[in-house]
């Protein structure tokens, strides 16, 4: 009696959870397309050094969704593992691109850095070869360091006697102070006239502003921009040598002319 | 008494395979999906993937709803693809990241290419 009711009762229940479990369809067409993109995936050099992990979990997944398709059941718990596969599938491939990209990364910062350096030496050489430039150009000039900067001279002798008429002389010398200050358009000069004690103060102190003048009139006429020069008459002050002897009376008659630093600053008595 | 056996097993088996019993809650499953969404969202996944970052949300929802209803089998497998959604989106989000600043990167080594060209 017991055992007919518990075989009757099996073959009812046995009805009830096939019936519940539905029937499996012949195929998964789900599954067997993870499967494929699996396939590809392995097979692709990129996606398996960068995704193994989730390969190999994507594989899990598809043993279990085919494992449960064979037991033939629900399509949703197959489906599920099949969305599991899928979704580690699309992780490795993501991984392998942005692995990929990273080395472009690497490469395009190297090249940048790279770049940088190259400019860098490019500026530096370019700033060494004005520099030399410039130390040339101040050679020419016989331009002088002192403590106002770079300042050259011109003797008495450049000059007419007792006159601010620059000589020929005096004018190529000149010129070549404007083929610098056309060259190096940053800087800016100061003109300074003097003479020796003879005669009277107020006449040379016009003498001294006369000569230095003329000097600015030669840099305007080669085309140096008025604001480039400045102008200044200190007569019988500030002497290089003594007064007393011929040799340094013509020394302490002269004009000065202050170069300027590279931004245009001019150092002042 | 054979069939008895027979029947018993088969019930057993059955049993196992459409379940009944609601098991273990997902605990660790709904710790693991929070946190994935979390870090996806963290790492700006809402600006670079809105779809698959609305999608685990929706599931993260629906098992908290199955949860409740102490539907916990079908609660892990939300939870489990809820998972995957943000931690592929995140992927994607740094994958972003990198293509972006490769742009970067691109861009100013044409602006220095440029530059070193107007010096020569």
């Amino acid at each position: 009696m017991n055992k007919q009711w518990f075989t009757s009762g099996s073959v009812i229940t046995l009805a009830a959870l096939l019936s519940a479990c539905a029937s499996a369809p012949e195929q998964h067409q789900g599954m067997l397309d993870t499967r494929a993109a699996y396939d590809t995936a392995v097979d692709n050099p990129e996606v398996a050094r960068n995704g193994l992990s989730h390969l190999r979990d994507a594989d899990q997944a598809l043993d279990r969704a085919e494992a449960l398709f064979e037991e033939g059941a629900a399509t949703d718990l197959i489906d599920h593992h099949v969305y599991r596969a899928n979704r580690h599938i699309e992780i490795a491939r993501e991984n392998a691109l942005r692995a990929g990209l990273e080395e472009e990364l690497a490469a395009a910062e190297r090249q940048r850095d790279d770049l940088r350096i190259r400019i860098g030496e490019r500026r530096a050489q370019v700033a060494e070869m004005e520099a030399r430039m410039l130390r040339e150009q101040m050679d020419r000039l016989q331009a002088e360091q002192t403590e106002r900067g770079m300042v050259m001279t011109l003797g008495d002798v450049l000059f007419d006697i007792n006159e601010a008429q620059l000589k020929p002389a005096g004018e190529r010398t000149v010129n070549r102070l404007a083929e610098f200050m056309k060259e190096f358009e940053n800087y800016r000069v100061r003109v300074e006239g003097y003479t020796d004690s003879i005669g009277e103060a107020d006449y040379n102190q016009m003498l001294s502003l006369e000569r230095a003048e003329s000097v600015r009139a030669e840099l305007l006429a080669a085309g140096i921009a008025p604001n480039r020069i400045l102008v200044q008459g200190f007569g019988e002050q500030y002497p290089k040598a003594s007064n007393n002897t011929a040799a340094g009376r013509q020394e302490n008659r002269r004009v000065e002319i202050v170069i300027s630093d590279r931004d245009g600053n001019i150092g002042s008595r | 008494m054979r069939s008895r056996v027979i029947s018993l097993l088969l019930f057993g088996v059955l049993v196992t395979g459409c379940a009944t019993d609601p098991g273990p809650k997902p605990e660790e499953e709904r710790e693991a999906a929070y946190s994935a969404v979390r870090s996806a969202d963290d790492a700006g996944a809402m600006d670079v993937e809105p779809s698959i970052m609305n999608t685990a949300r929706e599931k993260l929802e629906a098992a908290q709803v199955l949860i409740e209803e102490q539907r916990y089998a079908e609660a892990r497998q939300l939870l489990e693809e809820a998972t995957l959604d943000a931690r592929l989106a995140a992927s994607r989000t740094s994958t972003q990241q990198v293509r972006n600043e490769l742009g970067d990167i691109q861009a100013s080594i044409d602006s220095l290419r440029n530059n070193l060209e107007n010096q020569q």
